[in-house]
């Protein structure tokens, strides 16, 4: 409610700083060549249509699924089994993945939304296992736990027209761009629409928003949809991008806490929340993850990068990029309850009251 | 039926272990209503402390509890006083948030010193298992006879004392045996082993009986055996013992046949060293009771099967490569080597392999285990049922008001039941480590675990808890052995929202949620 009533306030400033981010990013990669800063601008991308997909039911309709790596596979497994077993390229293959999710989300919607609170949180996560470890052991279907590797994706044609053949980093990231604009749109509409307040209203109190004539079941089931279905575009966006899946990396726990966090890191049940949370995530778990934080206490000269410990640490501290997640979490709940977003905002308020 | 008893068994007996990780869970849900999404992990870490408590000071895994239980009860209580405490009373899903963080901090950390290798613990008893219920489970009885009769076959050859009296009783038990079950060629196998075996010890009229006895229960075996190499082979075996104590037609006859026999075994397997041996032995004696060419014959042949049989023995290899390059030997030296090899030689016989033992077997850790759970679940019922501080928990449970207006410290309530929680989750991991791999990642498996563990006995109640993790510890068992064993967990979480949907108060909780 709160942001609906600044953007009429506010006027056009945010209109305007939107258009001038927007022009910003679509310009960047002709500026910016190297691959690796795309590559960080793409998992960021991916990172904000995970946590905005998620934001709508878990946001918006407060239902905190902890099971969402279910749609994310689901989308990513459907689109690149096509793509490597019956040659459908993937801009078709990924239509397909979001049917199938619908289907998958609805099964578990109905199974799933008898229940509430820290029931419903286990049963999320109790689905998302069994499709797992169903991928893990239909071999026949899915190629079982060695996963599938991309060999090959058809450049997208209109015509005769090739617009790309996928061999740089570029089209990704405009894809990513896309499907990041498609998300956030996404919840903007669903904020502003009838049908989002009657989510929120579901999300303040189920039962008074059960005695005003909301159906429950309906609601809760539209939301999952959508977003399961915005989550599986992630999930086959992630699939083409990286060109390899397997289950633990694309349906395991991990990947739907890490969806989760997102939006709890930046705020949950706001537009700019997964944003901001991706904003946080994606820099220090890549830091990690490439060693820059390492590096970075070899310079301070506090360990130097001989010694054991500095060994130690530049082999190890890679694999533990999930420590920061643990660790930001942590710092979330006990201090900002609201995400950094709602901190930033409560900051603010104290300054200028 | 045995195999539905043995994975009953070892679900039960692992199901103990479960049930431990459940109670934890459900304490420090009863006294605090907060789902413990780190359990897993604080497991893990008694995991990790068993393995330096084991490779630093070889304190044994199950002695170790009695360092792990106090301090993962400390542990604890401190990520309760520290963390959890801060979060009491905030919505459900941030609850689960800040438990999922301490989770990821723990099981990170852990990858972070101890990198995401695998560890094992490695005891003396760590794949020993033990039989029980040997004379009430058994297929059917004529296991249970042919297993006495092997024991007293094996007694027989191996040990001295009265060899004829074993051998009779073998024989005994073999022959019911088959008149339990008719169509079994392993026990008319065994039986004419050991009839063979027992002619060997007899002379005259009662040796040709008992040897002719064998041959026909081998004549019996071999069209029923699926490889009759072993009753072709102990045939052939039987009726050149017996030709070797006749003489003349009779013996040329016996001869002939154990031949034909040896021929079908080596049909079966040419690389056996026992065979050609035997089927030499055989040649050289019937060589020694003729006269001249036919003799000479005879030796040439043995002495090809005795090459065969050197060729076929690995460790002598080498040895029959250069034997065979300076043929043809003249027939002395032939003679000669045929004489030290088989001038002694006695046969040896074959029973037939008994795969399907009587009884169930039990895995020793986890039957030690099983015992060590049994007893902390009753001191833990004693505890909570009988002190002060249980009764104080206890009500915590049931009405945290109500328990704060009676005068109990619900704050140090809450640290107690987080501190047994993490010290019940410690303690099982302790159990568990020598019988699993031991790796930073294990915890969200016995995570998700405990949480359809205590589901299943209803949020809350110990007694769920532990009938829910015995109920879980079967269900994975069964669904290993008859489905499959990538199958078994999605068989539980089947179970688990099978319970969830229809009865999410659970088996035995009372209030619904």
């Amino acid at each position: 409610m709160k942001i609906l009533k600044n953007t009429h306030t506010a006027g056009l400033l945010p209109v305007i700083s939107a258009a001038a981010i927007l022009a910003v990013l679509l310009a960047f990669p002709h500026f910016v060549k190297t691959p690796y800063t795309l590559h960080m601008m793409i998992l960021f991308f991916l990172s904000i249509i995970m946590g905005e997909s998620w934001n709508i039911l878990g946001g918006y309709t407060g239902q905190y699924s902890v099971g969402h790596a279910a749609y994310f596979g689901v989308g990513a497994y459907t689109t690149m089994m096509l793509m490597q077993f019956k040659h459908v390229p993937p801009w078709f293959g990924m239509w397909a993945g979001m049917a199938m999710v619908v289907v998958v989300a609805l099964i578990i919607g109905s199974i799933c939304f008898r229940l509430r609170g820290p029931y419903f949180v286990l049963a999320s996560i109790a689905v998302a296992e069994i499709i797992r470890l169903s991928a893990m052991n239909l071999n026949g279907i899915t190629n079982g736990a060695e996963g599938i590797l991309a060999t090959e994706i058809m450049p997208l044609k209109i015509g005769g027209l090739v617009i790309t053949d996928f061999m740089t980093k570029v089209p990704f990231y405009y894809i990513g761009l896309g499907f990041a604009l498609i998300t956030i749109l996404a919840n903007y509409m669903v904020q502003h629409s009838k049908l989002g307040y009657c989510f929120q209203a579901i999300r303040e109190d189920q039962d008074a928003a059960h005695s005003l004539g909301i159906n429950l079941t309906v609601y809760k089931n539209i939301a999952l949809v959508i977003s399961a279905v915005l989550t599986s575009l992630a999930g086959s966006f992630y699939a083409i991008y990286v060109g390899f899946i397997d289950p633990p990396t694309v349906l395991g726990l991990d990947t739907s806490v890490q969806i989760v966090l997102i939006c709890i890191i930046g705020g949950i049940g706001t537009i700019l929340g997964p944003v901001i949370g991706s904003l946080v995530l994606v820099p220090l778990s890549e830091a990690l993850r490439s060693n820059m934080i390492a590096h970075g206490i070899f310079m301070t000269g506090l360990v130097s990068e001989q010694s054991a410990v500095g060994t130690f640490l530049k082999e190890n501290l890679g694999h533990a990029h999930a420590l920061i997640y643990g660790i930001l979490v942590v710092i979330v709940i006990l201090f900002m309850p609201d995400g950094v977003l709602g901190f930033i905002k409560k900051m603010l308020q104290k300054k200028m009251p | 039926m045995a195999i539905f008893l043995q994975s009953l068994i070892s679900g039960v007996l692992i199901g103990g272990v479960y049930a431990l990780i459940g109670i934890g869970l459900t304490i420090i849900f009863g006294v605090m209503r907060v789902i413990n999404f780190a359990h897993g992990d604080i497991l893990m870490i008694g995991m990790y402390l068993t393995y330096e408590l084991f490779t630093l000071f070889h304190i044994d895994p199950f002695v170790s509890i009695l360092i792990t239980i106090p301090v993962m009860f400390l542990f604890g209580g401190l990520l309760q006083k520290i963390f959890i405490n801060r979060i009491q009373g905030a919505l459900p899903q941030n609850q689960i948030l800040l438990t999922i963080g301490l989770g990821l901090i723990m099981s990170n950390t852990m990858m972070l010193v101890y990198t995401s290798n695998y560890k094992i613990i490695t005891t003396s008893y760590s794949s020993d298992s033990f039989k029980i219920l040997q004379s009430v489970i058994n297929p059917d009885k004529f296991e249970s006879l042919y297993n006495k009769g092997n024991a007293l076959y094996f007694k027989a050859v191996s040990a001295g004392g009265d060899k004829a009296a074993l051998l009779e009783s073998a024989e005994k038990d073999y022959a019911e045996a088959l008149t339990v079950k008719s169509d079994q060629s392993r026990g008319m196998n065994n039986l004419g082993v050991s009839l063979t075996a027992l002619a060997a010890l007899k002379s005259g009229q009662e040796r040709d009986r008992l040897f002719n006895q064998a041959d026909e229960q081998f004549s019996k075996a071999a069209p029923l055996s699926e490889d009759d190499f072993e009753v072709s082979y102990n045939q052939a075996c039987a009726l050149a013992a017996h030709a070797a104590v006749k003489t003349g037609a009779e013996a040329d006859d016996l001869f002939a046949r154990a031949f034909e026999k040896y021929k079908n075994a080596a049909d079966s397997r040419p690389d056996s060293y026992d065979l050609f041996s035997a089927w030499a032995a055989g040649l050289y004696r019937q060589a020694q009771l003729k006269q001249g060419s036919e003799a000479d014959a005879l030796y040439a042949e043995a002495y090809e099967k005795y090459l065969t049989a050197k060729e076929n023995n690995p460790a002598e290899t080498e040895a029959a490569a250069t034997v065979e390059q300076q043929a043809p030997r003249p027939l002395a030296e032939m003679k000669s080597d045929l004489a030290a090899a088989y001038g002694n030689y006695t046969l040896s016989y074959r029973l037939k392999p008994d795969s399907r033992e009587a009884g169930i077997s039990v895995s020793t850790p986890l039957a030690i285990c099983f015992v060590i759970t049994m007893v902390i679940t009753i001191i833990l019922y004693w505890f909570l049922m009988k002190t002060d501080t249980g009764q104080a928990i206890r009500a915590t449970a049931q009405d945290r008001d109500a328990a704060q207006l009676m005068g109990i410290n619900v704050k140090r309530m809450a640290i107690i039941a987080f501190g047994i929680g993490s010290a019940l989750a410690g303690t099982a991991g302790a159990l568990v480590s020598p019988t699993y791999y031991i790796f930073p990642q294990i915890g969200s498996m016995f995570t998700l675990k405990a949480f359809v563990i205590t589901v299943l006995g209803g949020m809350g109640s110990i007694f769920g808890a532990t009938l829910g993790g015995i109920i879980i510890g079967v269900a994975e068992s069964l669904g290993a052995v008859y489905i499959s064993s990538g199958w078994k967990d999605v068989v539980v979480f089947i179970l688990f929202l099978l319970v969830l949907v229809f009865k999410p108060s659970g088996l035995m909780g009372k209030s619904k949620m």
